[in-house]
């Protein structure tokens, strides 16, 4: 099944550019994986045992286990319920077909949303809906987290002009309320792909940098940059929501 | 990088080495010369809380993506043919 990641980091994304990199042919020849981030838990080697031996608990416990994240992440970059359910599904099929060749030098989960990623990645493309407002959200156009008119002083050396408002005097209710929460979702959704897939493991599903690059086969640098322009462009958002000058 | 550590950073620069400053990809130079601006400034120092309130947000929509209510169970007949699938590979001759 060639959709299943051999287990070396893809270092596909080229920091600077916006436009969406083909997903990576999916039996490209990939080397040893690094970096695999948390050791995995105990238990777990024995867990893919079971897997391999064919042991149906095993595998129902984690379908059961990993089911909700997975249809959380597909949901976001394919254009409905039904297509996410059909990446997940065929997700499990080749992590069926793959276990023998999962070396566990990252995590189970790790792995199983690599295969994920791929998938989705080549069924995104195929589907793609038009997002009138991505192109707000590009990297395209201006990569400044945030706009330069907002400073005075030379080019990129600025002090603040307009400064960033007090979120800290905001009630909870607020910041946390459905409308700001919906924003984000809104947001995280036009985000340019490889940036969602980095926003959404690292500050939505809460991986750590190292799970991260593993899964999307991206460096550490290249991951950065993509965390730091999504979350910059959520913080733009979200000061429209919550104030922006002070 | 370097040569950025020896000098004072400004605001505009701050905005976009927070992710490096905060994930700790940062020289310890730079790491102190940001600190020494951030001491300085509260517009930055505002910048950061905006930052880490923006992170903890999108922390709040797990669960929440898929709209409401969070991700019920796998469906039963899902399951059953994930299953199927999973005993017919490990039953075939070929496995």
């Amino acid at each position: 099944m060639s959709i299943v990641p051999t287990p070396e980091p893809n270092p596909m994304v080229p920091p600077m550019r916006s436009s969406l990199p083909p997903p990576p042919p999916p039996d490209e020849a990939l080397g040893p994986l690094r970096l695999p981030g948390p050791t995995p838990p105990p238990d777990e080697s024995e867990l893919v045992d079971r897997l391999r031996r064919g042991d149906s608990t095993a595998f129902r416990d984690v379908v059961t286990a990993y089911q909700p994240a997975l249809l959380r992440l597909a949901g976001t970059f394919v254009p409905s319920n039904a297509v996410a359910e059909e990446v997940v599904q065929e997700t499990w099929i080749a992590v069926i077909r793959g276990i023998d060749r999962f070396e566990q030098r990252s995590s189970l989960k790790t792995w199983v949303t690599r295969i994920l990623v791929n998938i989705a990645r080549t069924k995104g493309v195929k589907e793609r809906r038009t997002v009138p407002m991505g192109s707000l959200l590009s990297d395209a156009a201006d990569n400044a987290a945030v706009s330069p008119d907002r400073f005075v002083g030379p080019p990129g050396k600025g002090a603040w002009a307009q400064p960033p408002a007090r979120w800290s005097e905001l009630p909870e209710e607020v910041v946390l309320s459905s409308a700001t929460i919906s924003l984000v979702i809104d947001t995280v959704r036009l985000l340019p792909e490889q940036q969602k897939w980095v926003v959404m493991l690292r500050d939505v599903e809460d991986w750590s940098s190292g799970d991260v690059c593993a899964a999307l086969g991206l460096t550490e640098g290249n991951q950065r940059v993509l965390l730091h322009r999504g979350r910059s462009a959520l913080r733009a958002m979200l000061e429209g929501q919550l104030g922006r000058a002070s | 990088m370097r040569l950025l550590s020896r000098q004072n950073i400004v605001c505009q620069q701050w905005t976009e080495l927070i992710t490096d400053y905060l994930e700790g990809a940062l020289p310890r130079g730079l790491v102190r010369a940001i600190d020494r601006h951030l001491a300085a400034c509260p517009h930055c120092t505002e910048y950061l809380a905006q930052m880490r309130r923006t992170i903890a947000i999108t922390g709040h929509i797990d669960g929440q993506i898929k709209g409401e209510p969070p991700p019920a169970p796998v469906p039963a007949d899902m399951m059953d043919a994930l299953q199927r699938a999973f005993d017919d590979f490990h039953h075939s001759p070929d496995a």
